[in-house]
């Protein structure tokens, strides 16, 4: 309990910093980065591994917490530690905390 | 694409990891820095592709996350190379294959000429044909620039000249001189009379009598209403100088430049035969296929016109690479078509509508080129063997020829 409020804090921390110097925040925060074409093509940055991954679902652990992609004939075209590319009908993106 | 090509060249593996828990697998691949891509789940496994030198970088990978990996397919070029290693005249076939697209790269294949409208595009690539530029001859000794000046030197009307390569095609663009002949011809003498310092006199050339004369350069010998015969000169470029006492010292010669239209009598005669050859058809007509190879010909069939009359028409066409580069093969058809020969005669109406018709066009011809017609006199008389359509037409139309001004003799040197 005693970590889960330290890590809290800490996020408010990186945050106030963030904002105070301008500097963005997945650099900062270490925040995910997800630039969706339309609705068949997503690329996420900044994330530090899958979790599950099947046709419809991929779920994504990252420095906020896990993110959660719903669709059809999902893909991941590549997946390198820097990023991946993801294809198919994305039909929901949901941030678990 | 690119990227494909690349990736196809090194080669790359189609890789099922079958375990527990894949993801790890996954995860751990992205960690150590193997590219893995075209991810796809398969009924709790997963299918993926991974470059050789990733492939070889995957045991400690395995031996932490337990995953098994099954290589389901080799794809790329060094497996190719690998699985047809034994088939060695195939690549032999393929060096040599390219060896003689190469090879043959090196030469003309082409020779395109453009922007010509007056000469054609034969003319010029038989003129090039002379200077030794033709079909199937190196790239590399082709000397544009020399190409360039032999086409400016040799055609005058061509004013501008281009000649690169693309390719296996030699391109020659030219420009011609727009302006009409009648122009620069006319600029072109008088440049030259200028240079040598002879003027030029304008003679009759046939009989008449002059009705206008509008002289702009020289010094008129004939005046309006005079009668003049062929070889008359009607202006003279030789311009007097003259002293203050009125006597001419001396000439100066210029270039002659006058309107003059004079009445003129021009014959006509135009004759018809009539009677005349009538062929009917015999709708029996005899077809000839032919292959020809240099001056070699073989008749696909029995070639003899058995006809003693007949009209024989072939087609030939001649094979040849790109658009102009004619190889010495040709194949076509002789068709011999067999008629009957009468003689008949034309009825005098239609004789006389074909004289009139042919008088009209000659009129009309007359007219276009500016003449005034005022009078004539042409009648149709009709003989035995042939009927005539002939007179004499008085026209009013422009007379006289520019010639080169003969030189007089000075006056001062008489005098002394």
């Amino acid at each position: 309990m005693r970590e889960k409020n330290s890590t809290s804090c800490e996020k408010k921390f990186l945050g106030h910093v963030s904002d105070m110097s301008g500097m963005p925040k997945d650099v900062i925060m270490g925040a995910p980065i997800l630039t969706v074409m339309g609705q068949t093509e997503l690329l996420v940055e900044n994330y530090r591994g899958i979790l599950e991954y099947t046709e419809c679902i991929i779920r994504i652990q990252t420095r906020i917490g896990q993110i959660r992609i719903s669709g059809r004939n999902l893909m991941i075209e590549y997946y390198t530690n820097d990023e991946m590319k993801i294809t198919g009908k994305v039909t929901e993106i949901k941030y678990v905390n | 694409m690119l990227l494909s090509i690349f990736r196809y060249i090194k080669g790359y593996l189609k890789i099922r990891v079958i375990g527990y828990s894949p993801e790890r697998f996954l995860n751990a691949c992205s960690h150590r820095g193997i590219y893995i891509w075209g991810i796809t789940p398969v009924r709790g496994s997963y299918d993926m592709y991974i470059t050789v030198s990733g492939f070889h970088k995957l045991k400690p990978v395995i031996r932490k996350t337990g995953a098994k990996v099954v290589i389901t397919e080799r794809i790329g070029l060094p497996f190719y190379f690998f699985r047809y290693r034994k088939r060695k005249v195939f690549f032999a076939g393929a060096v040599l294959s390219i060896a003689l697209i190469y090879s043959l790269s090196l030469f003309v294949w082409s020779i395109d000429v453009r922007g010509n409208r007056k000469y054609t595009d034969e003319a010029l690539i038989a003129f090039l044909e002379e200077r030794g530029v033709e079909h199937g001859m190196r790239l590399s000794q082709v000397d544009c620039d020399r190409i360039v000046k032999d086409i400016r030197k040799s055609y005058d009307e061509i004013i501008w000249v281009s000649a690169s390569i693309e390719g296996c095609r030699l391109i020659v663009q030219i420009k011609e001189n727009e302006d009409s002949k009648d122009v620069a011809a006319a600029a072109g003498e008088t440049k030259d009379g200028a240079d040598t310092g002879q003027g030029s006199d304008i003679v009759a050339d046939f009989d008449g009598v002059i009705t206008t004369m509008i002289v702009r350069q020289g010094i008129p010998c004939a005046a309006e209403g005079q009668e003049v015969k062929k070889g008359d000169v009607l202006v003279t470029g030789a311009v007097p100088v003259v002293d203050d006492a009125g006597e001419t010292t001396g000439y100066q010669y210029q270039q002659s430049d006058a309107d003059i239209r004079a009445r003129v009598s021009m014959d006509y005669q135009d004759s018809c035969d009539l009677s005349y050859e009538s062929k009917e058809y015999l709708h029996q007509e005899k077809e000839v296929f032919y292959l020809q190879a240099g001056n070699r010909i073989f008749w696909l069939g029995n070639n003899k016109n058995p006809f003693p009359d007949a009209e024989e028409l072939t087609i030939q066409s001649r094979l040849k690479l790109g658009r102009y580069f004619y190889l010495p093969v040709s194949w076509g058809r002789r068709i011999i078509s067999p008629y009957r020969s009468t003689q008949e005669k034309y009825d005098e109406n239609l004789l006389q509508t074909k004289l009139t018709d042919e008088y009209r066009r000659f009129t009309d011809n007359l007219a276009k080129k500016g003449v005034e017609i005022i009078e004539n006199d042409v009648k149709i008389y009709t003989g035995s063997a042939k009927a005539e359509a002939k007179g004499t037409l008085t026209v009013i139309t422009d007379i006289g020829t520019e010639r080169p001004t003969s030189f007089v003799e000075d006056v001062t040197d008489g005098d002394d």
